[in-house]
């Protein structure tokens, strides 16, 4: 664990860092806390949010079930629109898939220790969103059953896919991230589980976390090991951040449609994705924290912290927003003229709309201290935020191939019943998850905070206090 | 007899093998699943009364002409044997094909239909038919155009819903039973007191012989006319001309050079005779091939000189709304139908017709006095070389007029053939009105009519004038009606019969000019049913229609083969046949062997009409008087260009094809110009009005469409039937209540009212013009969406359907190909080479062939008969109603139109040309400019996009677009699974079964030409509805649990070598691959050993090309410098739609030239739509 700080090293007197985690808790108060909401009953509150989540879980799958048995029809697409409220949600759940393995990866190569608390819940929304996120280029080919033409598999036809094709990096991408993101959060469990274990009495639930747990034993190896593996993933995770955002990007930047057809569309998407991921972040640990009593460890700087990267990363967006509309006045292009005055004033503008302010107006208040001081205002923010990144996806996509190069194929789109529940059912699968991630995984990786709580720096002299000394791993 | 299958017994002797374990064991489960694996008749398709081997029967069974030689000769019935044995003449997947005609109103459409296996699936013209036949540029061309009806015309002989069986008052009987009535009634009849024979218009000598010999046998019987849209008023107007009933016009259009069209629409929907749309687009080149020099490696090279003013032809359309002759014309005035007469008037008084003095053509404005003047002096230019056309819609007195305009003219003989039918053909009829008379109770008690025999294709009970009351007239009646649908009349019947379709009889017809056509059936009648002459045989009694058997040897040697005695008809018609001096002789060879082969009798025409004398013209009273305003609106009844006269109602490709003008599907509308629209309060389109005329009110959805003359309502007769098919059920508002017979064409004096609530009237209610609701409700909702195809009326400044003046062209040859994006922007240079590793192009992988397409702008007319012609080649399923409205509809070639305001344009060059020191009058143009095209968009969604200033200087254009078959496909590179792919011969392909839907293509497709199968349009009913719990969904929505396909008969419509597509897969235009296959086959197989596997010159012609009947479409082989494809795109207006997108599209456009007259009323800006744009 890296320890010291600078002003220590030079001794330098400097205003002292605000700690990381609360009250000066002890390890074992974090062992408790965390290992605590998995090994005590959940309260109220999770009940009453997970079963209208399995009832939506439901909804999905009979949706699916519908739409795979009679026809993409059933969705509310058309000829010019063959792409309507799936991908749009697709690109928005990978969005939001995009904080935890930054958070994670980015962070941890950074040194950024506060990243400690979060990293855990994060990644597991990650992969949660980009599970919901497969489900729609998944289900909204016109033939389900014959999806597995996407994988290169050798066929009998010598049939191999398509590489020019921007989707097809897409599955790779995806696909790619999906796994590296699951070894990595699964590797950086493995501690927490074993700690677990160990608490478990005997029984079915010791077994499983032990299984689970790959006999983790705590061994000086072990944690060599296990640093060097959770290092490595990190530098092989950090890419993949900014490539799966970029490569969903290229769905639309490698098409000729006006308004997708863009340069710009990398990094603006990539920005967007950590906006709307940390705003999703912020959406689930705001409450879990106040829930599950961990204001300890998810303190306000780490809110304040998440709200400068909204801040941040939603005006990159905002820039390239105007931007966009710049370069179409400026290129002298009428089709391309055309498809950003259509955005800002044609039948979809409203969206438009909503997603200006939701993305760009709206998080301006936190160049203000109390604003991201303020946990139900950064809490609206963060609704607005999950709100206008939908909106974005949706004005990208609808909005540019309803209207495109020749006036005579025009037409417009209204999502059916079927889309909508089907939506409402990946939020349901999504939320689901997290509660029973909550339910049956530490939420908060205990070790890796307890790794940056000021008692584990060897240097570490507690001035007047001994509650921090004892508790080991 | 009926075969029954049985599972082969196994030998008694020998060792015993067991062909299963279940046989070994020999339970009751395997016996019964060995009777549902061998059942009697089990590919019986089930439920239908056609079954497969009925079919087989139906169509190995034609009648019968001993085996003849000639490929165009019928099937002896004796010699049926099942498929698995070929049927010589018959390879499976091999189309034979067959001449005959179709029945229209000019005469006939001569037609080769292309049957598979037996069953007609395509229809196009015959370019052997010297009415397909003409001189253009001193060379003899023939063309296969034919219109959209034609085409869907093949699909009815199908529809599950057509009559198929015999109706007594309604209840289903059979044949036997009318035959024994029909015994009975021929002993009561004498000589035909009471009796009334009701037929349509047909141009059928055969007929005529047969109604000439009813009227020999009942004497005392009357002879009725009827079909809504007739050419009585054209008759008249020439029997007062020139003084005979007897008369056959055909117009040359290739012969003029200025054309004037009093609300004729020549080009569209008006039979006019002759092949009007060629002859018009010969006249119509703005170049021609100057030379063709062969240049290196056998590539040639084509010089294209532009034509003269006076060489090019000029068309003026006088029109109340917009026709595709109104699209098409140089110069367009719009006008109330009611004032055509008016302006036939001024225009017959500026030409110095006599006669014409007396009435005062007053109540027109300046400015189209003005136009009509300009015009007329224009006409006078070109003696015998000017045409004025008047409409079938236009009194006599406007024919008349145009009779005389045209001898003043000098077009009789040059542009105008006169031509006289020969005096047995001609017989006078009486008509609907002497019908309603005689039909009524006498002041002795009785009717005048106590039978009555209807023939005619018209409706009696749902089309004729509201002012008729034939249900009751009818009541006491015995009334035999002949019909291919079940209709009113059907239903209302004493005795209805159904009809056979015309592939399905033997008959005869005369073509404009006279040539006589002999009609063959392709196939039996499927369901049945009798032609026209074949009932009207049976009426002149049993002789007459067992004259076969001892009719000449000919009959003799068919009946020694055959089962049946041969169709009376066909012995009729080969009586009339050898009345025209058709020779027949035994053997092959036989003028009626080349009759049937060719399709015509050669030199049967009508005689020429040798200097004819012209009546001077008597206006009868005062002149009516234009629509007032919105309280006194004037309303059209339009034929309709789906289902006509309401005949094809239940056609859904027909329904499904949008309207030539307002891209309407499904159903009619109330159309107005966009000034009426607003003035009657009205905000968006399928706003429902209530419309009061003549004392009768009925229901229509608004739609504004730009230039319709104002206060005037054009509203489509045919829909809102409540007797026929599935497919027209509940389909449009019925405008026939409002008809009387005083206002055939049209009435004047209606109001409208905007409809502010939903109404639900009962079924009986007398205002209720539209089909009930299951529940026996009819429901006009304030609101409902129009299934429009295209909902956008405005290029945007695109610059896509290029345009350009005559002396624009003049100026600079190539200005099409420096419009729009290509203007301003550098060519793209692609860093991507598109070669292969040893250097060769991929477009030319295959060097012998390379496929391209061009579509001529300044000939396409809009008629939509290559998107019928695609529909039915390709096998493209219809979507329904509420699939077009989502925006779902499956055609592969979408017919874009586009209306401009040159009148805007004006306005924004001249604020261009402001100098910039005057900043407050630019500044006032441009905000002129600004209001007129915000007003217009604001105010609703149907003129979107439309900026109007002025509907009087409008333009339309349209531009036919399927897949372009770009060289540099975007949807190629998109696919992420090889679905869609090129081909070394230049196809942009698609591997049906490779594609899983990720509809990425369509998204990428700068042209949006790709259709995607949302549901199983093929195999489930698009049409019905299915109760799912409490709820009712369209049957495609019910998925697994919906209904099947109507009737698997549809199916044998399909064109065997086209895939069906199932749902979830991504379809587009092939190009025919088909065709292009088997040209290549074809050519492989000529060549034998050699390398010369080219096709030869201009050898595949693709469906759309083919039914062209402008010839816009050209088809050909890069590779092959001789085939036209190459000539075409030499052409200097040759440019490519959305270049700048870098896809290298091979299918090109040729920008649209108008010959305008500078001199006109607003002609100054006539051919400038795409001028400023860029």
């Amino acid at each position: 664990m890296p320890n010291g700080t600078t002003t220590e090293q030079t001794g330098i007197q400097a205003l002292p860092r605000e700690p990381l985690v609360l009250r000066q808790r002890s390890m074992n108060w974090i062992t408790n806390r965390i290992c605590g909401i998995v090994e005590n009953r959940q309260p109220l509150l999770w009940w009453l949010l997970f079963l209208p989540c399995a009832a939506l879980m439901g909804m999905l799958a009979f949706c699916l079930c519908y739409l795979v048995s009679t026809g993409v029809g059933v969705w509310g697409n058309n000829h010019p629109v063959g792409w309507g409220w799936a991908i749009t949600n697709f690109v928005f759940w990978i969005g939001i898939g995009h904080a935890g393995t930054l958070i994670s990866a980015i962070l941890f190569l950074t040194r950024q220790k506060w990243r400690t608390s979060i990293n855990r819940a994060a990644e597991a929304m990650t992969l949660f969103a980009v599970m919901c996120a497969g489900i729609f280029p998944a289900f909204h080919v016109g033939r389900f059953w014959m999806v597995y033409f996407l994988a290169p598999i050798p066929n009998a036809n010598s049939i191999w896919q398509n590489f020019k094709s921007a989707l097809l990096w897409d599955v790779f991408a995806v696909s790619t991230y999906f796994t590296v993101s699951v070894i990595f959060w699964y590797l950086g469990l493995l501690p927490d589980l074993a700690t677990i274990r160990d608490r478990c009495r005997a029984g079915v639930r010791k077994a499983l976390y032990g299984i689970f747990a790959l006999g983790w034993r705590g061994s000086n190896r072990h944690w060599r090991h296990y640093e060097m593996a959770y290092l490595l993933l990190a530098a092989l995770s950090t890419p993949l951040v900014l490539s799966v955002h970029t490569v969903v990007s290229f769905d639309f930047a490698t098409s000729v449609v006006p308004g997708w057809h863009t340069t710009i569309f990398p990094p603006y998407f990539v920005a967007g994705a950590i906006f709307g991921g940390f705003a999703m972040v912020l959406t689930l640990m705001i409450p879990a924290r106040a829930v599950y009593g961990l204001h300890d460890l998810i303190t306000p700087k780490h809110i304040d912290n998440m709200a400068k990267i909204i801040l941040l990363t939603g005006s990159i967006v905002g820039y390239a927003y105007i931007m966009e509309l710049f370069v179409a006045w400026y290129s002298g292009n009428k089709y391309e003229a055309a498809a950003f005055a259509n955005r800002t004033s044609g039948h979809y503008r409203y969206y438009y709309y909503a997603m200006f302010f939701c993305n760009v107006i709206s998080p301006q208040v936190f160049w203000f201290s109390w604003c991201r001081h303020n946990v139900w205002m950064v809490m609206a923010v963060a609704m607005c935020v999950n709100a206008g990144m939908w909106y974005e996806r949706f004005v990208i996509i609808i909005t540019s191939i309803a209207q495109d190069h020749l006036p005579g194929a025009w037409d417009f789109y209204r999502a059916s019943w079927v889309e909508k529940w089907t939506f409402a059912g990946t939020l349901g699968l999504f939320l689901g998850l997290f509660l029973l991630f909550l339910r049956f995984l530490p939420v908060i990786a205990m070790s890796e905070v307890k790794g940056v709580l000021p008692q584990s720096n060897p240097h570490h002299h507690p001035a007047n206090d001994d509650r921090a000394g004892g508790g080991a791993h | 007899m009926k075969r029954i299958w049985h599972h082969p017994q196994p030998p008694a002797t020998g060792k015993r093998y067991w062909r299963s374990l279940g046989e070994l064991e020999d339970r009751p489960e395997f016996r019964g699943w060995l009777e549902r694996e061998f059942p009697a008749g089990a590919s019986e398709f089930g439920g239908d009364e056609v079954s497969r081997r009925n079919f087989i029967r139906l169509m190995g069974a034609s009648t019968a002409l001993a085996g003849l030689g000639a490929a165009s000769c019928r099937r002896p019935e004796a010699y049926i044997v099942p498929f698995a044995h070929n049927v010589e003449w018959t390879t499976p997947g091999k189309p034979v094909l067959y001449a005959t005609a179709m029945p229209r109103l000019d005469g006939c459409t001569p037609l080769v239909v292309t049957s598979y296996e037996g069953r007609p699936t395509k229809v196009d013209g015959n370019p052997l038919h010297p009415g397909q036949r003409f001189a253009e540029d001193g060379e003899e061309k023939s063309t296969s155009g034919t219109d959209h009806f034609t085409q869907a015309s093949v699909l009815d002989i199908y529809d599950p819903d057509r009559s198929r069986s015999f109706l007594n008052e309604g209840i289903p009987s059979d044949p036997s039973s009318f035959d024994g009535y029909l015994e009975k009634w021929l002993a009561e009849a004498g000589s035909g007191n009471g009796v009334g024979f009701l037929v349509g218009e047909t141009s059928s000598p055969t007929r005529a012989r047969i109604i000439r010999d009813l009227k020999i046998r009942y004497p005392e019987a009357k002879f009725y006319r009827y079909e809504v849209i007739n050419r009585d008023e054209a008759r008249a107007g020439w029997a007062a001309a020139l003084g005979s009933e007897r008369i056959a016009v055909v117009p040359r259009l290739e012969r003029a050079k200025r054309i004037l069209s009093l609300d004729c629409d020549f080009l569209g929907m008006d039979r006019v005779g002759g092949n009007p749309v060629r002859g018009f687009v010969s006249g119509r080149r703005a170049e021609k091939l100057a030379g063709v020099h062969d240049g290196e490696d056998g590539h040639k090279t084509y010089e294209w000189k532009p034509r003269g003013e006076d060489e090019m032809n000029r068309l003026y359309a006088v029109e109340a709304a917009y026709s595709v002759t109104g699209g098409m014309a140089d110069h367009r005035l719009r006008m109330p139908l009611s004032q055509v007469l008016r302006a036939a008037l001024i225009l017959a008084r500026e030409l110095g017709v006599e006669g014409v003095e007396e009435v005062e053509p007053a109540g027109l404005n300046v400015e189209r006095v003005e136009w009509l003047k300009t015009a007329a002096a224009d006409l006078r230019r070109f003696p015998g070389e000017a045409l004025v056309l008047a409409g079938t819609r236009q009194p006599a007195e406007v024919h008349h007029l145009a009779a005389v305009i045209n001898e003043k003219l000098g077009a009789f003989g040059e542009t105008l053939q006169l031509l006289e039918a020969p005096e047995n053909e001609s017989i006078p009829f009486l008509g609907v009105a002497d019908l309603w008379r005689d039909l009524r109770t006498g002041e002795d008690g009785q009717k005048g009519i106590r039978t009555l025999i209807s023939t005619t294709p018209a409706d009696l009970l749902y089309d004729a004038p509201d002012n008729y009351r034939f249900r009751e007239a009818l009541e006491g009646v015995e009334f035999v009606h002949l019909g291919m649908n079940r209709n009113l009349s059907a239903l209302a019947a004493t005795w209805h019969i159904p009809a056979a379709h015309y592939l399905e009889a033997w008959g005869d017809l005369r073509s404009s000019d006279g040539t006589y056509s002999v009609t063959q059936p392709l196939i039996l009648p499927l369901y049945g049913g009798l032609s026209e002459l074949d009932l009207l045989l049976r009426f002149l009694g049993p002789e007459e229609a067992a004259v076969a058997s001892d009719e000449g040897s000919w009959a003799t040697n068919a009946a020694a083969v055959s089962t049946e005695a041969p169709s009376p008809a066909l012995v009729a018609v080969r009586k009339t046949f050898e009345e025209l001096g058709g020779e027949f002789s035994e053997g092959a060879g036989t003028a009626w062997n080349y009759a049937l082969r060719d399709g015509f009798l050669p030199r049967s025409g009508y005689v020429p009409l040798e200097a004819p004398a012209v009546a001077p013209v008597r206006i009868r009273g005062p002149l009516p008087e234009p629509p007032a305003g919105v309280d006194s609106l004037e309303i059209a009844f339009q034929w309709d260009s789906k289902v006509y006269d309401g005949r094809f109602v239940n056609n859904g490709w027909l329904q499904e094809t949008p309207d030539m003008v307002t891209s309407l599907t499904w159903g009619n509308a109330a159309v107005m110009s966009v000034a009426t629209f607003k003035a009657l309060g009205l905000k968006r389109d399928g706003q429902r009005i209530r419309v009061v005329v003549n004392g009768r009110s009925a229901y229509f959805p608004a739609q504004a469409i730009p230039g319709v003359a104002d206060n005037c309502l054009m509203v489509a007769v045919g829909y809102g039937q409540t007797a026929c098919g599935e497919v027209g059920y509940g389909a449009g508002f019925d405008a026939y209540p409002l008809r009387t017979s005083e206002t055939t064409y049209f009435a004047r004096g209606a109001t409208a009212e905007v409809i502010e609530e939903d109404l639900i009237l009962e079924a009986d209610d007398p205002e209720a013009n539209r089909a009930p609701d299951r529940d026996g409700k009819v429901r006009v909702a304030r609101w409902e969406e129009l299934a429009l195809t295209q909902e956008h009326n405005s290029m945007e400044g695109r610059a896509l359907a290029r345009d350009g003046g005559l002396d624009e062209f003049h100026e600079d040859p190539e200005f099409s190909r420096y419009r729009g994006m290509d203007s301003h922007i550098p060519e793209n240079i692609s860093l991507y080479k598109p070669e292969t590793k040893d250097g060769t192009p991929f477009n030319e992988l295959d060097r012998n062939h390379q496929w391209a397409m061009t579509i001529d702008l300044s000939a396409c007319i809009g008629c939509r008969a290559c998107m019928m012609a695609c529909q039915a080649e390709n096998n493209i399923p219809i979507v329904g109603r509420e699939q077009v409205l989502i925006g779902r509809e499956m055609a592969w070639i979408r017919m874009d139109r586009y209306f401009a305001d040159s009148g805007i344009a004006e306005l924004e060059e001249e604020a261009e040309h402001t100098a910039p020191e005057d900043h407050a009058k630019r500044k006032e143009l441009k905000k002129t400019v600004k209001s007129a095209q915000k007003a217009a968009k604001g105010t609703s969604n149907p003129q979107r996009g439309v900026g109007l200033l002025n509907e009087d200087h409008l333009e339309m254009i349209t531009q036919p677009l399927a897949c372009q078959h770009c060289e540099s496909a975007s949807c190629e590179t998109v696919c992420p699974v090889n679905a869609t792919v090129h081909s070394d011969d230049g196809l942009n392909a698609m591997a049906y079964n490779r594609c899983i839907g990720t509809r990425y293509c369509a998204n990428n497709c700068p042209y949006k030409a790709r259709r995607f199968n949302y549901f199983d349009y093929n195999k489930r009913n698009p049409l019905s509805r299915t109760k799912v719990g409490p709820f009712e969904v369209g049957n495609l929505y019910a998925g697994p649990f919906g209904e099947k396909l109507r009737s698997d008969v549809l199916g044998l419509q399909k064109n065997p070598n086209v895939t069906v597509r199932m749902r979830g897969v991504m379809e587009k235009c092939t190009y025919c691959v088909q065709r292009v296959e088997t040209a290549k086959i074809a050519a492989k197989v000529a060549a034998r050993g050699s390398a010369d596997v080219k096709v030869g010159v201009d050898a595949v012609r693709t469906a759309c090309q083919q039914a062209c009947p402008a010839e816009a479409i050209v088809f050909g082989n890069l590779r092959q410098p001789a085939d036209t494809v190459n000539a075409m795109k030499a052409s200097p207006r040759n440019y490519e739609v959305l270049k700048y997108v870098g896809n290298r599209p091979r299918t090109t456009y040729l920008a649209r030239i108008k010959n305008p007259n500078r001199e006109m009323p607003g002609g100054r800006h006539v051919g400038q739509m795409t001028k400023h744009m860029h």
